[in-house]
C-alpha cells in the first residue's frame, strides 16, 4: 500500500522521501552509543545500567494512579488503529493495576526513526509495534528486550502458528511477537472468468496466467482492453514471491541473490508479461484498480479483501499466489517488540499488554476488525471468527495457504534502506521494456552489497 | 546587396499595411496568451477541484472512470466520517494556537533581526549575516533529530513550547524583510534620527510602516508554514489531544488495508480550506511584497 498522503504543499518543506532517505541513513549508525557491548544476556533486565523513561502519557481520571503506566506506539491508523484502540480499553477495564495507552505515531516509515530519536533522548515507549521488515535492524542495534523469560506455560509458542511465532525467534530466543500478520493472495475478477469460460479459480502457474491472459485480454472495460495483471509498483513484497516462484530468491542470509537465477528470471517475465505480451502493467494500486474492475486479476495483502469488497461491482475470488519452478508465499504485517534498557516493572506490565491482545478471543476480535490473519491457533475456533471463515471462502484462503508461507529474505529486513534499492530496481524494469533486467539487477546488488558491508559484523554477532 | 533590398521592400510594404496586420497580430497574440493562461490556469485548479469534489462523492464513486466531474448527489456524510474518525476539534485547536503563537513569533524575530541588520552598526555583522544564510541553506531535517534530543531534554515533548520554540527564528524571513528594508530611502530614516527618534520609534512608526507588502508576505509564509508543518509535529507529539491537523489526517489512512478515501479527501479539504482563503485574501500583497523585494533588492 502506498503511504503517501495528499497534503496541501507549502514552501521549503523536506519532502517525505528525503526525510526517509534521511533516517535510513541514521538507522545504519549504531542507535546507542552505550550498547554496543554485545547481545544481552538471558537474565532478564539487567540492561546496560541505561534504564530509560518514559514518553509521556496521560491517563483518563478513571485509570489515574495505577501501579504502573504502558505505552504503546503504534504505526496502525483508520479502521485498524480504532480496532487496536478498543482491545486496548478493554485491557484497561480488565485489571486495575496497570493503565496502557496506545500512542499512534505514522506509519512503519515514520514510527521507526520516531523510535531512534526517542532511544537518543532516554525517553522511549514500553511496547513498540514493528513490521517485520522492520524489528531487525533494532535487533542488530542491540535495543531489543529477549522475551523468553516472559512465555509461561500457558502462554508461549504453542498457542501461536508456529510458523508465524518462529519469525521472531533469532536463534531460540524470540525477540519480537507477532501480531498483524498477513500473507499475499491472488485476487481474481470472477465474472470476467465466468464471461470467457475460464474455470472458477487462481492460476496453477504464471503460465497459465498468461495462456488466460490472452483470452482476458479480449475483454473490454470502459472501452479499453482488460488488463490480465496489475503489478505492485511501491513494494517489493509481491516481487519477492515471484522470485521465489522461480526458484530464486533476494539474498541467502546476507549474501546478495537478487541478480541470479530466479529472480532475474520472475523480472524479465513480469517485463514481458507487461510490454510484449501487453497484459500487465505496474499500477499505483493495484487494489484499487481491481476493485474498480480494470483490471482482471493481481496481488494484494489479505487485508485489503474487506476494501475491495466494498468496492467491487464483481464477484470476487481469492486464491493461492500462482507457482511456477515451486511455490512460493511470503509472511507480511507486524508484531511487538520491548525495549531492554526499560525498568523490570514496565517490561513485565507490557508483556501482559500483549498476552491480552495473544488470548484467543481477543485475536479473534482483532482478526474480524482488521482483517489480519488468526496468529492464535485458538482464535480461529472462537464462533464470530469460524462462522466467517465458513461462511466467507475468501477468508479461509489465506489460512488454507498459510503453512506454505514463509518470513522474508533477510535484506529486506536487516539492511535498513534494503527495499527502496530493490523497489527503486523494480519500478525501471515495470517502466520501460528495454530496461536490461540483468544490468539492473547488477546495479541493484551492487548497492545493496554496499550495504550490507556495514551491517554484515552485527548481523553475524546474532546469526553467525 | 540584394537580401538588404529584399528586407526593406519587405519592411516597406509591412509598414504600408502596418495598422491592420498589428491588429491582427494583437488579437492572435491575445487568444494565445489567454489559452495559455487557461492552460496554466487548468494545471494548478484541476488537482484542487479534484480534491474538493471527491470530498464530496461516495468512496465507489472516486475511482469510477470515466471519472464523475461533478457530484450529483453530495455526499456529506463524508465530512462527518472524518470528523469523528478522529477528534478533529482538538486538531484544530492545537493547529490554531501552534499557528497562531508560532507565526507572531516567526514575525516579531525576523522584523527585529531584519532591522539590527540594516540599520545597526556592531562588529561581525557581516560575518553573521553569512553565517544566517548558510543555515538556511541547511535542510531541516538534517537537524531533526538532534532537536528532538535537546527538546527532550528540556523537557518539552508533547507540549505546545515543544511545537513552537524550534522554529521560532526564520531566517527566510529576516532575509526577505531585510532586503526591502535596505531599499527605503536613507533620507527618510535620517531625517528621524534628526528629529530624534530612537531605534524603537523608527521601527514602529517609520519603517514598519513602509514595510507593510512585506510584512503581510512573511507573515503569510509564516502561517502556513506553521499550519502545514507535518514532521516535526509528529515526531514532537505522543498524544493525540497534542496533534495538529496535518498529523490528523494520519489517523484516517489504514495500514496495509483499504483506506475510507472519501473521508481523507474531506479531512485534506478541512486542512487545506483555511489558508486557501488566507491566500486569497491576502494575495495581493504577497505578490506585491515579493516582486518589490526582488526587483529592488
Amino acid at each position: 500500500m502506498s503511504n503517501r498522503l495528499p497534503r496541501h504543499s507549502s514552501l521549503r518543506r523536506p519532502s517525505r522521501r528525503s526525510f526517509l532517505g534521511m533516517t535510513a541513513a541514521g538507522l545504519s549508525v549504531p542507535i546507542l552509543g552505550s550498547c554496543a557491548g554485545g547481545v544481552s544476556s538471558s537474565d532478564d533486565g539487567e540492561g546496560g545500567g541505561n534504564e530509560l523513561g518514559q514518553v509521556d502519557i496521560s491517563p483518563p481520571s478513571k485509570y489515574r494512579g495505577r501501579d504502573v503506566n504502558v505505552v504503546m506506539w503504534s504505526a496502525m491508523g483508520g479502521v485498524n488503529g480504532e480496532a487496536l484502540d478498543a482491545l486496548v480499553e478493554k485491557f484497561n477495564e480488565s485489571q486495575d493495576s496497570i493503565y496502557a495507552e496506545v500512542q499512534f505515531q505514522g506509519n512503519y516509515h515514520e514510527s521507526s526513526p520516531k523510535l531512534t530519536a526517542a532511544l537518543r533522548a532516554g525517553a522511549v515507549p514500553d511496547i513498540m509495534m514493528l513490521a517485520d521488515t522492520f524489528w531487525g535492524r533494532f535487533l542488530l542495534n542491540d535495543v531489543l528486550e529477549p522475551l523468553n523469560g516472559y512465555l509461561t506455560d500457558d502462554f508461549n509458542r504453542d498457542n501461536y502458528v508456529e510458523a508465524l511465532f518462529d519469525e521472531g525467534l533469532v536463534g531460540d530466543e524470540l525477540y519480537w511477537l507477532s501480531y498483524g500478520r498477513s500473507t499475499p493472495l491472488f485476487y481474481y475478477n470472477k465474472d470476467a472468468f465466468a464471461e470467457i469460460g475460464l474455470p472458477d479459480r487462481g492460476p496453477e502457474t504464471w503460465t497459465e496466467l498468461r495462456e488466460w491472459g490472452a483470452e482476458l485480454s479480449k475483454l473490454t472495460v470502459q472501452g479499453q482492453p482488460l488488463k490480465v495483471h496489475a503489478f505492485t509498483g511501491d513494494d517489493d513484497w509481491q516481487f519477492m514471491s515471484a522470485a521465489w516462484q522461480f526458484g530464486g530468491s533476494l539474498s541467502d542470509g546476507l549474501d546478495v541473490t537478487i541478480n541470479t537465477g530466479g529472480a532475474v528470471d520472475a523480472a524479465a517475465w513480469q517485463q514481458r508479461f507487461i510490454f510484449e505480451d501487453q497484459m500487465g502493467y505496474m499500477a499505483e494500486s493495484s487494489a484499487v484498480d481491481f476493485g474498480t474492475g480494470v483490471v482482471a486479476t493481481t496481488i494484494t495483502s489479505t487485508g485489503a479483501l474487506r476494501g475491495i469488497y466494498e468496492n467491487a461491482e464483481f464477484e470476487v475470488g481469492t486464491a493461492f499466489l500462482p507457482a511456477e519452478v515451486t511455490t512460493g508465499v511470503p509472511t507480511g504485517g507486524m508484531g511487538f517488540s520491548l525495549l531492554r534498557d526499560v525498568p523490570q516493572e514496565r517490561k513485565d506490565a507490557a508483556f501482559e499488554v500483549l498476552k491480552f491482545l495473544g488470548q484467543p478471543d481477543n485475536a479473534a476480535e482483532w482478526s474480524l476488525a482488521s482483517g489480519y490473519l488468526p496468529i492464535v491457533k485458538a482464535a480461529v475456533d472462537e464462533p464470530e471468527l469460524a462462522e466467517q471463515i465458513a461462511e466467507d471462502p475468501n477468508r479461509s484462503t489465506a489460512v488454507e495457504q498459510l503453512p506454505m508461507a514463509q518470513g522474508s529474505d533477510a535484506i529486506r529486513s536487516y539492511l535498513p534502506n534494503g527495499t527502496d534499492i530493490i523497489i527503486s530496481g523494480l519500478q525501471e524494469i515495470f517502466s520501460s521494456g528495454s530496461a536490461d533486467v540483468q544490468s539492473v539487477f547488477d546495479r541493484v546488488a551492487g548497492e545493496l552489497e554496499e550495504g550490507v558491508e556495514r551491517i554484515r559484523d552485527d548481523y553475524d554477532r546474532y546469526f553467525g | 546587396m540584394a537580401i538588404d533590398e529584399r528586407t526593406t521592400s519587405q519592411e516597406a510594404q509591412r509598414r504600408r499595411t502596418g495598422p491592420n496586420t498589428r491588429d491582427g497580430e494583437t488579437v492572435v497574440r491575445k487568444v494565445l496568451l489567454y489559452a495559455a493562461l487557461v492552460a496554466v490556469a487548468l494545471l494548478f485548479i484541476g488537482p484542487l477541484y479534484w480534491l474538493f469534489s471527491s470530498a464530496l462523492k461516495e468512496p465507489g464513486d472516486i475511482y469510477q472512470y470515466p471519472p464523475h466531474w461533478v457530484p450529483l448527489r453530495p455526499h456529506v456524510e463524508n465530512f462527518a466520517n472524518a470528523w469523528q474518525a478522529a477528534p478533529f476539534g482538538n486538531f484544530f485547536m492545537n493547529s490554531l494556537i501552534v499557528t497562531a503563537g508560532g507565526a507572531a513569533i516567526k514575525l516579531v524575530n525576523a522584523t527585529l533581526t531584519a532591522y539590527a541588520f540594516v540599520f545597526l552598526r556592531f562588529p561581525f555583522k557581516n560575518v553573521l549575516f553569512l553565517v544566517m544564510l548558510g543555515a538556511l541553506m541547511v535542510p531541516n531535517n538534517v537537524t531533526l533529530i538532534v532537536n528532538y534530543i535537546t527538546v527532550s531534554n528540556l523537557g518539552w515533548i508533547n507540549t505546545y513550547l515543544g511545537l513552537i520554540i524550534p522554529s521560532a527564528g526564520s531566517i527566510f524571513g529576516m532575509f526577505l524583510l531585510r532586503q526591502y528594508m535596505m531599499t527605503l530611502p536613507r533620507d527618510i530614516i535620517e531625517a528621524a534620527k534628526v528629529d530624534g527618534a530612537g531605534h524603537i520609534r523608527t521601527l514602529w512608526q517609520v519603517v514598519l510602516p513602509m514595510c507593510k507588502p512585506m510584512l503581510v508576505t512573511v507573515a503569510i509564509i509564516a502561517i502556513v508554514d506553521m499550519w502545514n508543518d507535518f514532521i516535526w509535529p509528529l515526531i514532537v507529539t505522543n498524544t493525540v489531544e497534542m496533534r495538529t491537523l496535518p498529523i490528523g489526517l494520519l489517523y484516517l489512512r489504514t495500514t496495509e488495508g483499504y483506506s475510507n478515501w472519501g473521508a481523507i479527501m474531506a479531512g485534506t479539504v478541512m486542512v487545506a480550506l483555511p489558508m486557501l482563503i488566507l491566500f486569497l485574501f491576502a494575495q495581493r500583497h504577497i505578490v506585491r511584497g515579493l516582486t518589490g523585494g526582488a526587483v529592488k533588492g
